[in-house]
């Protein structure tokens, strides 16, 4: 629980993060595949928000704004990583208590931790518009209009950025198969 | 909140899906701690700030004093004897209504800052 006063600014600040705290924490996660990353990429975001809260009023455009600052910060800290992506630290407390169950299960955990690896290592390795469009893409439910206003270009140009992202998502998935 | 998969979805899309990771419960509560961490920062780098010029006022204070001694004697045993002259008109311009208006309006003013700084 926050302690000290709460001020206006201090309760819509924790209703953007209910709403949409684990959405740019899966952004930062499938933009650096790495849990340590994500974890700091979406607390400076919501740091950011914070301090321009006050002085933002567009409100119906809220969304698009946190979205945005996300991805600078993605872009930000990426840079600074120099993008090396280290191997993705598996989540320590659901899984392991799966691992008691039967090895069907156990098979069935592996599997799709492995198909989660495989497709954020691919996304982090498309170039940065295409990582950005695809993974807006998913996060927005598939609506182009917002994707678009986020990055900032016409919807036809997202359009072929998702094109291009998923055919070159399929060849290195393919690779990785092979 | 997990986005919704689309009906008409495709490999890619299926398994943008199933790489959703809920965000872990520490990091939702630094992030719901955010405000208050910058809080304390601003109120720690203030402190820090108004220690120093504090500090650089009060050695300006005792240098001035120490040079214009003689001086300020001489006002402060000036202004003594005035003030006691001043003194018997005291209890007139306290009960003056121009000095009440006042009074109430700075306390009225005041309660509406405090009032601005709660809201």
């Amino acid at each position: 629980m926050p302690k000290g006063k709460q001020t206006k600014s201090d309760e819509i600040f924790q209703l953007l993060v209910k709403e949409h705290g684990d959405r740019i924490f899966n952004l930062a996660l499938m933009k650096s595949n790495q849990i340590t990353l994500a974890e700091d990429i979406t607390q400076e975001t919501f740091i950011r928000v914070y301090k321009g809260l006050n002085s933002f009023r567009n409100e119906a455009q809220i969304g698009t704004w946190i979205y945005r600052i996300a991805l600078n910060v993605c872009h930000t800290l990426l840079m600074k990583e120099s993008r090396i992506s280290k191997p993705l630290t598996a989540f320590d407390g659901d899984s392991e208590s799966h691992l008691t169950d039967e090895s069907t299960n156990v098979q069935h955990l592996f599997q799709a931790e492995s198909d989660k690896q495989v497709i954020r290592s691919a996304i982090a390795k498309l170039p940065s518009k295409q990582s950005d469009a695809i993974t807006l893409y998913y996060l927005r439910e598939y609506k182009y209009s917002e994707v678009a206003e986020i990055m900032d270009i016409p919807i036809n140009t997202v359009k072929s950025h998702l094109r291009r992202a998923k055919e070159n998502l399929r060849e290195l998935m393919e690779e990785v198969e092979v | 909140m997990k986005p919704s998969l689309n009906k008409n979805h495709d490999n890619i899309e299926a398994m943008l899906a199933n790489s959703w990771e809920a965000m872990p419960i520490h990091l939702e509560e630094q992030l719901l701690d955010v405000p208050n961490q910058l809080r304390s920062q601003q109120v720690e780098r203030f402190d820090k700030l108004a220690f120093v010029l504090n500090s650089i006022l009060a050695i300006w204070t005792l240098g001035l004093i120490y040079t214009f001694k003689d001086t300020i004697g001489i006002n402060v045993m000036g202004l003594t004897t005035k003030l006691s002259a001043v003194g018997s008109f005291l209890p007139t311009i306290i009960s003056h209504p121009v000095f009440l208006v006042l009074v109430i309006g700075l306390l009225g003013f005041t309660w509406w800052r405090l009032d601005m700084d709660t809201t």
